[in-house]
Order: structure tokens, then C-alpha cells, then sequence
């Protein structure tokens, strides 16, 4: 690469690239909101294009409020009063992923989150995790705190394992059983037993190290937990709370082993039977009928809950077609497409309801900081990180990936965590986050200078995995390579996970790959995000980075019991990530319409896997409703 | 002098005479168009076909990163956006319908289905040729050892070729990948063995129907060697369905090749199978490049029939191949 | 004839077995995501090496290649074919599931397909080189070219759009032809007419070259001459001779069908065997991609035989070879 002529050429391709058109200019057929580009260029919808798709470029008003555009994120109403019982209601879902194990608490694989909260219940649940608002499940009331370390927890009286004739075939010990304290005494530990064979799967190891003790102090048949923690730690609550804080029962555990990694052991407390799991097809729940809190919601009109005989997830056929086929003739109640720019055709044209919420799921890559003895660190220089987090356009791979206006920019905490994370107008202010033709330029600018001066052109070839489920990711890996070629003249290799995520998984546990693009699962709290990733000791921690300042910072923001203080400190960590650490790269994140047909009630969006224990009990289906003609029961 | 004069004059008379006249070879193809037109139609488009692979590119053949797009316009991975001044903000061109910019529109990664559809010829020629020849290669000589060793080792190895048609190629060319790396070099190695059993067998018996013939019992009479009467009497007799059956293999492979990206189990790069399934996740919003890839893959496989078709009828007519 | 038969069947015996050979040597030869998966999901990573040696050892995979591959021989003989690697379940219990499904795709195709062929392959023959002819040979060579897949992707949209109708979802709604036939049928329809329309083409033309064939011989010109009705002659005599070579064709291809329309199921959601064959070999679980190989090839093995031995009984000519 002959240093004058570089940088010239790279220039001049950049721009000619660009393709310079403005105005109106053929932009396909469907193409609704121009205005969304990630934050800050929000607005409302521009007009829609005609039938022959000619919509002028425009966008909306500047300056609009960058949520607009998004769904909004609040505290919902009420749940609406069951207008009949029975039925199946049958959606399109990834939740049918096929599996790295069946044990709630070793899983990584966040589809399967769903099924599990279905069959599992927690101590504490989230309500709505926009305003972080938590109530109990297991818990007869909200835990009694006498001091800053001490935790005492009573639990309901009438909690019952599932009991049906085929689990009391399996295991006559648990069917229909009472939980105990023990059990939860249990779940927890065996999470931080460092002798189990599966140590190293306890993925919230580290959120469940900052226990002290767990004492029974009325006998483990009772129903009294007291927990104490090492040190003063904020998010205890939320721990109890968190999307796999199951408690499941000791018996079921298979000795040897560890784990409960088979279908017929998913046997739990929560408010659905698991009936079936077949890999890449479907996931059908039942009905529990003695669910413990069936009746917790009759003052507001749902009793004997759920409503539903059951719930089925199948996986969504190969293309838009098949699944627009599908849902017009009812056999799913609700879907999202590939192409989300059906969804509100669709919903127009039949009168069907148009849902969005943004996820906390995002799109990142993960980096090996040094080198580790699988796989060398590609990028061990800060500036080199930096030159590839200001090189992509993240815009541009948003819109790639969903779709232009159903996509989010990502910085380390997701923007659908109000409570935690840059307001939309900052981050659009952060290097690598500006997406404003003057800022693209000049960000670009400062990485190729960035790259040249750590070396850059003379790197190796570095490798980066990329998940091979979804679909959208293994079709954007020529993208990557092509920005990161056009950008700073490095070739990067794409290599695609032909098993979807399996390798990738294995990758982030033995350090044996260099960078990694996946689709990572969403978070509620600040320490999940940050503390499970960047601690030096975490289990997520798949880069080898060991910042003792990093660290501190994060012990901080666990002691710190105040929320805005916490806040504070928490946005001071992501400052520090973004300026000193940039071993995850954080991109985009997916805001997907989805339709729903308006016989369906209750349905409730929400950001994050897991979520099958909020709304799913309280879903109903209305025989007379005027759109379920048709609809097969 | 003058009786040599005569005599070289009455040559070149007889020779006008006997020999038949020179006719240049445009018009003699002319003339085969015309007499087949379906062979002549099927010659334009391979003729097609390898120019689009070829001028794909210029300097010609030369690999994408190192060349400017000559036919195909732009390069395989240029993305189009719509930049609006007032706002800032850039849009992707996405599932764009034809226009003068982009001539069979755009994709849902905004980037012209026209260049890739050029750019993915390069794919198909290259397997469709690369499997042939080393099946066809391959083929002949397992064909001549088959023939001439006779007896058990012949049946053996005609058993051997049967198990290996025993497999859906579908299935055959899915394990060789899995197996070995998702490359196009070892797809192009699987198709060619999937190719080699039916070369093998027609060329086989080919060889065994033409040792039979008396001329060449009166060659080995006369004391020509084995490898003399292979070369020089049964080869010539075995190019014809060689040629015929490397016409009708490459739509075949092509069509393989086409069916095992399609499924996405492809190696990594354009392939019109490819184009095809991902152009079904927006087919309706934009048809555009389900219709153009599937076209090409037909017109493809359909050229190289009809040029089969034609070569049959031109050398050899009786040939059931 | 006894001879012919047996003659027949013990040649393909050995076929099989080889064909299931050289799936064992390839199962045994791959990188093993399965032993690393399973591994992988049984520890973290410091103890990954033993707990693979484990798993190898569970699955008895650390035994020598000559006695696996014996133990493998002696458990098909009990009709065993091994418990799948990733469900644990036997390798039969999922093949009864799904062999029925690719079975009757396969006869659907054949029944598509063969009406179609014979109608327009006899109109094509009785009114050779008129525009009709041109028509249906001009089809003929279309439908060998295009991808049946390429086909069923017009076919959806064309039902979608034209009459908004959707088969019923497949995933996991499948019906079994003798528990809910229409819903099955509505299912395999789709399916079934694109696989058809692609095999009609290649039949179509057979039939048509074999009925100018028979058209020419003399013994046609007899019935002609004896002032036969067209319509007698053409059923009583020419169609058994020429459909004897097209029965032969149909029986290959519903060996080749019904081993896994895959490109087709796939697009369409069936729970048949290619598919499963396919996601059984990405996930390297070997027994089953065995087992269902070893059927597939059984399968094409003995339809080739059975069509051998009808085309030997219905053709005596070719028994006396």
C-alpha cells in the first residue's frame, strides 16, 4: 500500500460511494418514516409513498423529540377486563431456537427465557421495567430491609409445583409439591458452588457472590428467607427480580451432572406447563391451573388466571410471504416480518393493530483485548478500537439490518432503559454516534487518523465470527467488510457461525475467537449490562480485560442506593467505556413493528426475553370480536 | 515446363472439383445457426453468459477489489443512499424498482441487483466448467480403466460408481461441504465427482461398443500397441458425447449449485441461488430480484440444454444420451 | 428370467452397502460440532478437552474405526439404526415421522406430473412440427431449465396475490394424509405442482421422442393402412410400446423424489426427510444422518431395481441380452 497514492484513492472512493442524490428519487415502494435514522433525526412519520413508492426524501421537523418515532415507554394502564376464556393463542417467535441447555440458570440463549418465565417463577418480578418498577411473585410482600445488608423475605403460603400425571410419572417427589425456602436457598447457591462441574455456565455468578449468607431461620420447610450481603449492594432487588432468577427444585437436579438439561425436568411453579419443545418449530405452553397468583389481578377483571388454555411459539416460516399468508388467514394471532415495512400495510389492510416497542436486545461485537492462548487479540491498541467504532456507520448497518425506521443506535446501556442510559440527545452528540453528514466526515477523518497512527495498515488480517441466526446479521457480514475496507482500508474476514450461535458461545468461553458480531440479549439493570461484561472476574468477560479503575467503578455503582446518584455514576462509566475501554462495541438495536389482530387482548410489548410470566396469563381472545371470523380455533 | 504446368493446372482443377469449396467460417456458422435455431439462440446467450463474467470487470477477469466495474456497473458491495441536504439525514436506497441508476432496481441492503446479477456469473462459469472438467477428466479415465481391465475389477469399480449415484446430489454435495469447508473450490471438486459416473458410464460404453468394431480388431491384427488404438481410434470416437455431455453437465452443475445456496448452505459470495432466496424475503414489496435471479439461472441452464440439444443433432444424431 | 432377477438383486446389495460405507468413512472424518457441542454444554471451558474425551467415550467414538463400523453393520442387521447424538431418541422413531411425508410428496409430484406428460408428450407426437408442437417443446425445454424452487416461489405469489390463498401453516400443524386429508392436501398442493411442472418437462420429452419412435415403425403403417382410427392405433398400439421408457423414467425419479424434494420441503415447511436429513448434518449428528442416508439410498437402490425388472418383464428384449 504505497503511502501517497493511500489515502487519496480512499478519499476519492468515499466520496464517489456516496452516490450523491437528493430529493426524490425512486426510493422503494413502503418506505414510511424517513425521518427515523437512530436519535435525534426524529419526527413523525413522513407521508406515506403511493402505490408506485415515489415518497420525497424528506424527514420530519428538526429537533423533534428524538421518541417520538418510538414507541412510548411508560408506565402502562390497566390490564383490560377477560372478555372470554379458552383458546390458544398462537404467535411467530425465535423462541423454538434450538438450545445450548435446558437449565434455566445455565442458558445464555434469550429466546428461551420466555418459555422458561412461563414455567418458573422468581422471588420478585418486574412489572415494567421502563420506570424499574418491581413486585413480588414468590414473595408475599416486598423484602424487609432493617439495614443496608440484611434482607428477610416471606414467601406465599399456597405455592405448588406442577402437578400433572405425566410429572408425577417422572417425579412423584415434586408433582404438586410446596415450595420452600429451601428451594430458594438452593437456586441461589448453586449458582456460586465453585466445585460443580458447571461453574463456569453461572452466568449471574457474579450477581449472587455479593451474598453474605442465606439463612432459614424457620427451618427450610418454612417460608422465610434472610439474606445478607457481603457489602452494601444496590441491586439486590433486582437481582431477586431478574429475567433468570427462577427457583426450581432441588430434587429435579440431576446429581452428577448439575443442571436440568432435559425438557421433562422443566417442571416449575409458574402460571404455564411446558407441553413441548421442538427445536425450530414450536414451543406449546398449558394452562396451570393452580397457579399461586390466578387470582391476583380479579379487581381487575381477570380471575382464575391464565385465561388461555395455552400459548403456542412457532417458528416463523422462511419469507414474508408464508408469514404474511398465515397471519391474514389467522393461524398466528400476532408477528413480526423480515421486511418490517409489511407490517403496517398489513395492519391496514385488515384492520389489524400496529405494535412497536423498542428492545434491549442489541447488535454488538465483542473483542479479545489481549491475547489469549486460543486466539490472538486483533486489536490491542486503544486507537485501533476507537478507529473501528468511528469508522462504521451505524446508520447505515441500521438500516441494513431492519430497515429504514425500525432501528435504534446502541450505546453500552440500552436507550429503552430511560433510568440508565444517555438521553437520545447526548448520545447523538457522542463521536462514533453523530450521523449528520458534517459529523460522519469528520468522525471518519479522526479514524483514519486514529488507524494510521497505532499502526493500522500493517495489521494481519483479523477474524470476526459472525452469528449465523438471525438472518439479518449473516447477510450484513459483506457489508461489514466492505465499510471497514472503504473506511480504513483494512481487510477484515467475516467467517459465518454456520450453527448460529453455538460457536459463538463457545468462542466468548474459551477466548478462542477474535472478535465476534451477534445479537446479544437485553438487560434491566445497569449491572448486567456493565458489571457482567467488564469485571475482571465475570463470567462474561470474553475479552481478558482487567481495568482496576473499571472495576472500582463498578463496585461503586453497586453500594450506591441512591437512584440518581447511582445514575450518575453509572453514566460516568459509560463515558469511561466509550474513552478508554471499547472492547464491546455497541451498534444498533432492532425497533420492530410487529401486527396483532385486535380479538387478541392484553397482548403487552415489552423490551427483553423473558417476558412470558407479565402478559401471557392475562392474554384473552375475544370469539366476539368482529375480526375473529374465520380465525380456526 | 509446360507438362508440369498442365499438370499442376489439371490438379487444381480437380481439386476445385473434388474438395468442396472454402467457405469462410462466418458463413459456415451462419449456416448451422440457421439450420438450428434453438442451437444458435443458446450459443448467443453462453456467449452471453462469459462475457458478462469476463467484462464483469475491467481489466477483464480480474477479481472485484482490484478492478473497476466495467458491465456490471458497480461493484458487488456498493450501497445507494438518498442524502437529504435540509435534514442531514441519509436513507437507504432499498428495494428501488428499475431505473436508468439501476437497471433491474435494488435490494434490501440498497445495493444494485444489476451489478450483482453480472458479478454472480462469475460463479456459476466457474463451477459449472471447473466440476465438468475435472468430472469429465476424471470420468474418461475411470471410463478407459473400467473398459480395459474387464472382467472383476471392471464390475467392481462400475459398483462403486453406482454407490455413488446412489446419493441425492443434493444430500451428496451437502455432506462433502459440511465435511471438508464450506468453499467453492471443494463444491466444485463435489460436483465434479457427482459428475464422474455419468461420464464414466457412457464413455465406457462407448469404448466397449467401438473395441468391438472390426477395423479395430484389423488394427490389433496388424500389430498397433493398446495405447495406439486408444489414442488413435477410440478417443476421436469419444469426443462427440464427451462434448455433448459437458454441454448438458454444466446446466446441471450450474442448477446444483443454484439449489445448494439457495438453501443458504452455499459457499460465501454472490451466487444467483443466493440472490434468489434472499430476494423471496421482500418478493412482495419488490419482485425485482427473485425475477431477474431466477431468469438467469433458467437462461443459463437453458442455454447450455439447448447447446447440448444442438451438438447432439449436429454430430451424432443416433446418440440416446 | 429367474436369472435376470437374481442376477439384478445381487448386484445392488453391494451398492448399498457401500454407499452406507462411505457415509460411515464421512461421518468419522468431520469436525466434530457434535462431540463439541454436547461437550461444551456439559463444563466451561478449562475442563472442555476431558469432557470431549468423555462424550467420545459415552458415544463410544474412541473404539477403533473396524469395530464401530462392525457394531454399526450388526445393529442394522437387528434393525437398529442408533439413537441420534443430539435427541437422544432413536434414529427409526424420527424416520417413520418423516418418511411419509417425503414419500407422498414424491408420488404427488409423479401424479402431477405424469398426466401433464402424457397428454401434451401424444398431442406433441400426432401433430409433429405444427405450432402446437412448437409450443409444448418450447415448455418442455423451459421447464428442464428453470428451478423448481424458482417455480414454487412464482407459484406462492401468483395464489397470493391472485387469490389471496394461503396453505395452511406446515411447521407444526402438519397433517398426515389419512388423519385430515384435505388439510394435507392443501398443504402438499403447492409443493406437489411445482415439483410436478418441473419433472412433467423432462417426461414430456421422452414420451414425445419415443412416440415419433414407435410412429415410424412399420407396424403402424399397417393399422394405417388397414383404415384404424387414429385414436385405436395410438392407444392400442403405440402408447404401451412408447411408455415403457417412460415408466422407466418415472420410477427413477420417484426414487430420486421421494429420498427429499429438499429444496422444495424446505421452502414449504415439510417435515420430510431431506430436510432433516440437512439440519442433521449441520449439527454433525452423525447416526442420523447414517440412517437416513442408508434409507434414501435403499430407496433410489431398489426403485432402480424395481424398474430394471418391470422394464425386464415388460421389454422382453432386454432380458436376453
Amino acid at each position: 500500500m504505497d503511502e501517497p497514492g493511500y489515502w487519496k484513492r480512499l478519499a476519492r472512493r468515499r466520496l464517489t460511494r456516496r452516490r450523491l442524490l437528493t430529493g426524490a428519487a425512486g426510493v422503494g415502494a413502503g418506505l414510511a418514516a424517513v425521518s427515523i435514522v437512530g436519535c435525534g433525526g426524529g419526527g413523525e412519520n413522513a407521508p406515506a409513498g403511493t402505490a408506485t413508492g415515489t415518497p420525497s426524501a424528506t424527514a420530519g421537523p428538526e429537533g423533534a423529540d428524538p421518541f417520538a418515532t418510538l414507541p412510548a415507554m411508560g408506565p402502562r394502564g390497566p390490564w383490560q377486563p377477560a372478555k372470554a376464556r379458552g383458546g390458544t393463542a398462537r404467535w411467530f417467535g425465535y423462541d423454538a431456537l434450538p438450545l445450548d441447555t435446558f437449565d434455566p440458570h445455565q442458558t445464555q440463549f434469550g429466546p428461551i427465557y420466555g418459555m422458561h418465565s412461563a414455567v418458573f417463577s422468581k422471588v420478585l418480578m418486574y412489572d415494567d421495567i421502563y420506570d424499574n418498577r418491581v413486585v413480588t411473585d414468590l414473595a408475599e410482600t416486598m423484602p424487609e430491609t432493617p439495614d443496608k445488608l440484611t434482607y428477610v423475605i416471606k414467601l406465599r403460603h399456597n405455592v405448588r409445583f406442577h402437578d400433572t400425571e405425566q410429572i408425577r410419572k417422572n417425579f412423584p417427589n415434586t408433582a404438586g409439591r410446596t415450595l420452600t425456602a429451601e428451594d430458594v436457598k438452593y437456586s441461589i447457591e448453586r449458582q456460586i458452588n465453585k466445585a460443580s462441574p458447571k461453574a463456569a455456565l453461572y452466568y449471574r455468578a457474579s450477581q449472587w457472590e455479593t451474598l453474605d449468607k442465606i439463612e432459614l431461620p424457620d427451618g427450610p420447610d418454612a417460608l422465610t428467607l434472610r439474606i445478607t450481603t457481603k457489602r452494601p449492594t444496590a441491586p439486590l432487588i433486582h437481582y431477586l427480580a431478574d429475567t433468570n432468577a427462577f427457583i426450581i427444585a432441588k430434587e429435579l437436579v440431576d446429581a452428577e451432572s448439575d443442571d436440568i438439561n432435559s425438557q421433562d425436568k422443566m417442571v416449575g411453579t409458574g402460571p404455564f406447563l411446558l407441553g413441548k419443545f421442538v427445536g425450530l418449530q414450536v414451543v406449546r405452553m398449558a394452562r396451570n391451573p393452580d397457579w399461586f397468583a390466578k387470582d391476583d389481578l380479579v379487581d381487575q377483571g381477570l380471575s382464575n388466571r391464565p385465561i388461555l388454555d395455552g400459548l403456542e411459539a412457532l417458528w416463523p416460516p422462511a419469507d414474508d410471504t408464508s408469514t404474511e399468508a398465515a397471519f391474514r388467514s389467522k393461524q398466528v394471532d400476532f408477528s413480526g416480518f423480515v421486511d418490517s415495512d409489511n407490517v403496517a400495510r398489513i395492519a391496514g389492510e385488515v384492520g389489524a393493530e400496529n405494535d412497536r416497542a423498542i428492545t434491549a436486545g442489541w447488535v454488538n461485537t465483542r473483542m479479545l483485548l489481549t491475547d489469549s492462548d486460543r486466539a490472538k487479540a486483533p486489536f490491542p491498541d486503544l486507537r485501533q478500537r476507537k478507529a473501528l467504532h468511528l469508522a462504521i456507520d451505524r446508520s447505515r448497518m441500521g438500516q441494513q439490518m431492519f430497515g429504514t425506521g425500525y432501528f435504534v443506535l446502541c450505546p453500552p446501556i440500552s436507550l429503552a432503559l430511560k433510568q440508565w442510559a444517555y438521553t437520545p440527545e447526548d448520545l447523538v452528540k457522542k463521536p462514533g454516534y453523530r450521523f449528520g453528514r458534517q459529523e460522519r466526515e469528520e468522525d471518519l477523518l479522526e479514524a483514519k487518523r486514529l488507524w494510521e497512527a497505532a499502526g493500522g495498515p500493517g495489521l494481519p488480517q483479523a477474524e470476526i465470527v459472525v452469528a449465523g441466526i438471525p438472518d439479518y446479521l449473516k447477510n450484513f457480514a459483506p457489508q461489514l467488510e466492505r465499510a471497514v475496507q472503504e473506511t480504513l482500508g483494512y481487510n477484515i474476514k467475516t467467517r459465518i457461525d454456520p450453527t448460529g450461535y453455538t460457536e459463538l458461545a463457545q468462542c466468548a468461553l474459551q477466548k478462542s475467537c477474535q472478535a465476534g458480531l451477534n445479537y446479544d440479549n437485553g438487560w434491566i439493570d445497569p449491572d448486567d449490562w456493565l458489571y457482567a461484561y467488564f469485571y475482571s472476574t465475570a463470567p462474561k468477560n470474553s475479552f481478558n480485560l482487567a481495568d482496576p479503575t473499571l472495576d472500582r467503578m463498578l463496585d461503586d455503582q453497586r453500594a450506591e442506593f441512591d437512584i440518581n446518584k447511582r445514575r450518575e455514576l453509572v453514566l460516568g462509566i459509560q463515558d469511561y467505556l466509550l474513552e478508554n475501554v471499547l472492547v464491546r462495541l455497541d451498534w444498533v438495536a432492532p425497533s420492530q413493528p410487529s401486527v396483532r389482530w385486535p380479538y387478541l387482548g392484553n397482548r403487552r410489548m415489552t423490551p427483553w426475553f423473558g417476558d412470558w410470566y407479565l402478559y401471557p396469563p392475562n392474554l384473552w381472545i375475544d370469539t366476539a370480536h368482529p375480526t375473529f371470523q374465520g380465525r380456526r380455533v | 515446363m509446360a507438362s508440369s504446368g498442365a499438370a499442376e493446372s489439371r490438379a487444381l482443377v480437380l481439386e476445385r472439383e473434388l474438395l468442396p469449396p472454402r467457405i469462410s467460417p462466418w458463413r459456415l456458422a451462419l449456416r448451422m445457426g440457421l439450420r438450428k435455431p434453438l442451437g444458435a439462440f443458446s450459443a448467443v446467450i453462453i456467449v452471453a453468459l462469459f462475457g458478462a463474467a469476463i467484462f464483469a470487470s475491467w481489466p477483464p477477469l480480474v477479481s472485484m477489489n482490484d478492478a473497476q466495474p466495467f458491465l456490471a456497473r458497480y461493484e458487488a458491495e456498493d450501497s445507494f443512499w438518498v442524502y437529504n441536504e435540509a435534514t442531514g439525514i441519509e436513507t437507504a436506497l432499498s428495494k428501488a424498482p428499475p431505473s436508468t441508476a439501476h437497471w433491474f432496481g435494488t435490494d434490501d441492503q440498497a445495493r444494485d441487483t444489476w451489478s450483482r446479477i453480472i458479478w454472480g456469473s462469475r460463479r456459476s462459469l466457474r463451477v459449472g466448467l471447473g466440476a465438468l472438467a475435472l468430472g469429465t477428466i476424471v470420468g474418461v479415465i475411470i471410463a478407459f480403466l473400467s473398459a480395459y481391465s474387464r472382467g472383476l475389477a471392471d464390475l467392481i469399480i462400475q459398483r462403486i460408481m453406482d454407490a455413488f449415484q446412489a446419493f441425492p446430489p443434493i444430500l451428496f454435495l451437502i455432506l462433502m461441504v459440511t465435511i471438508t469447508a464450506p468453499t467453492e473450490n471443494w463444491l466444485t471438486v463435489a460436483l465434479a465427482i457427482i459428475s464422474v459416473p455419468s461420464v464414466s458410464r457412457i464413455v465406457r460404453s462407448v469404448i466397449i461398443t467401438t473395441r468391438e468394431m472390426p477395423y479395430i480388431e484389423a488394427a490389433r491384427a496388424i500389430g498397433a500397441s493398446a495405447p495406439r488404438i486408444m489414442v488413435r481410434h477410440i478417443l476421436p470416437n469419444v469426443t462427440a458425447p464427451i462434448i455433448i455431455i459437458f454441454s448438458i453437465g454444466v446446466g446441471v452443475v450450474i442448477l446444483a449449485e443454484a439449489s445448494l445456496s439457495f438453501l443458504g448452505l452455499g459457499p460465501p459470495g454472490i451466487s444467483w441461488g443466493e440472490m434468489l432466496n434472499q430476494g423471496r424475503l421482500f418478493v412482495l414489496t419488490s419482485p425485482w430480484q427473485s425475477i431477474f435471479s431466477g431468469l438467469a439461472i433458467t437462461l443459463a441452464v437453458l442455454a447450455f440444454n439447448l447447446a447440448g440439444d444442438a451438438l447432439r443433432d449436429i454430430l451424432d444424431p443416433r446418440l440416446r444420451i | 428370467m429367474t436369472a435376470y432377477v437374481i442376477q439384478r438383486v445381487a448386484l445392488t446389495l453391494p451398492v448399498i452397502l457401500l454407499a452406507v460405507t462411505l457415509v460411515f468413512l464421512a461421518g468419522h472424518a468431520v469436525p466434530d460440532y457434535a462431540v463439541r457441542s454436547i461437550a461444551s454444554g456439559l463444563t466451561g471451558s478449562e475442563n472442555l478437552e476431558l469432557a470431549k474425551q468423555q462424550v467420545r467415550h459415552d458415544l463410544g467414538l474412541d473404539k477403533p474405526l473396524w469395530t464401530q463400523y462392525g457394531q454399526y453393520l450388526g445393529g442394522l442387521f437387528k434393525g437398529d439404526l442408533g439413537d441420534s447424538y443430539i435427541t437422544k431418541q432413536p434414529v427409526l422413531k424420527e424416520l417413520k415421522t418423516r418418511m411419509p411425508v417425503s414419500v407422498e410428496l414424491g408420488l404427488l409430484t409423479v401424479l402431477v406430473a405424469f398426466p401433464l406428460a402424457v397428454v401434451f408428450g401424444v398431442l406433441s407426437a400426432i401433430r409433429q412440427d405444427t405450432w402446437l408442437d412448437y409450443i409444448v417443446r418450447f415448455l418442455s425445454v423451459l421447464g428442464l431449465a428453470i428451478p423448481s424452487f424458482f417455480l414454487g416461489v412464482i407459484l406462492l405469489i401468483v395464489v397470493f396475490k391472485g387469490f389471496n390463498w394461503a396453505p395452511p401453516l406446515t411447521t407444526t400443524a402438519y397433517r398426515n394424509l389419512w388423519v385430515d386429508p384435505v388439510q394435507n392436501l392443501k398443504q402438499m398442493a403447492l409443493p406437489a405442482i411445482a415439483g410436478g411442472l418441473a419433472l412433467s418437462a423432462g417426461m414430456m420429452r421422452l414420451l414425445r421422442s419415443q412416440l415419433l419412435e414407435v410412429l415410424r415403425q412399420d407396424f403402424v403403417r399397417t393399422a394405417w393402412a388397414k383404415g384404424l382410427r387414429e385414436r385405436t392405433i395410438i392407444f392400442r398400439h403405440i402408447l404401451k410400446n412408447a411408455l415403457i421408457p417412460v415408466f422407466t423414467f418415472a420410477g427413477l425419479e420417484v426414487g430420486i423424489l421421494f429420498s427429499g424434494e429438499i429444496v422444495l420441503e424446505w421452502m414449504f415447511s415439510l417435515p420430510g426427510m431431506g430436510v432433516y436429513t440437512v439440519m442433521s448434518m449441520k449439527q454433525s449428528d452423525f447416526p442420523t444422518v447414517q440412517g437416513f442416508v442408508l434409507v434414501i439410498a435403499t430407496a433410489l437402490v431398489a426403485t432402480n431395481l424395481l424398474v430394471d425388472l418391470t422394464y425386464g418383464w415388460l421389454d422382453p428384449r432386454v432380458r436376453y441380452q
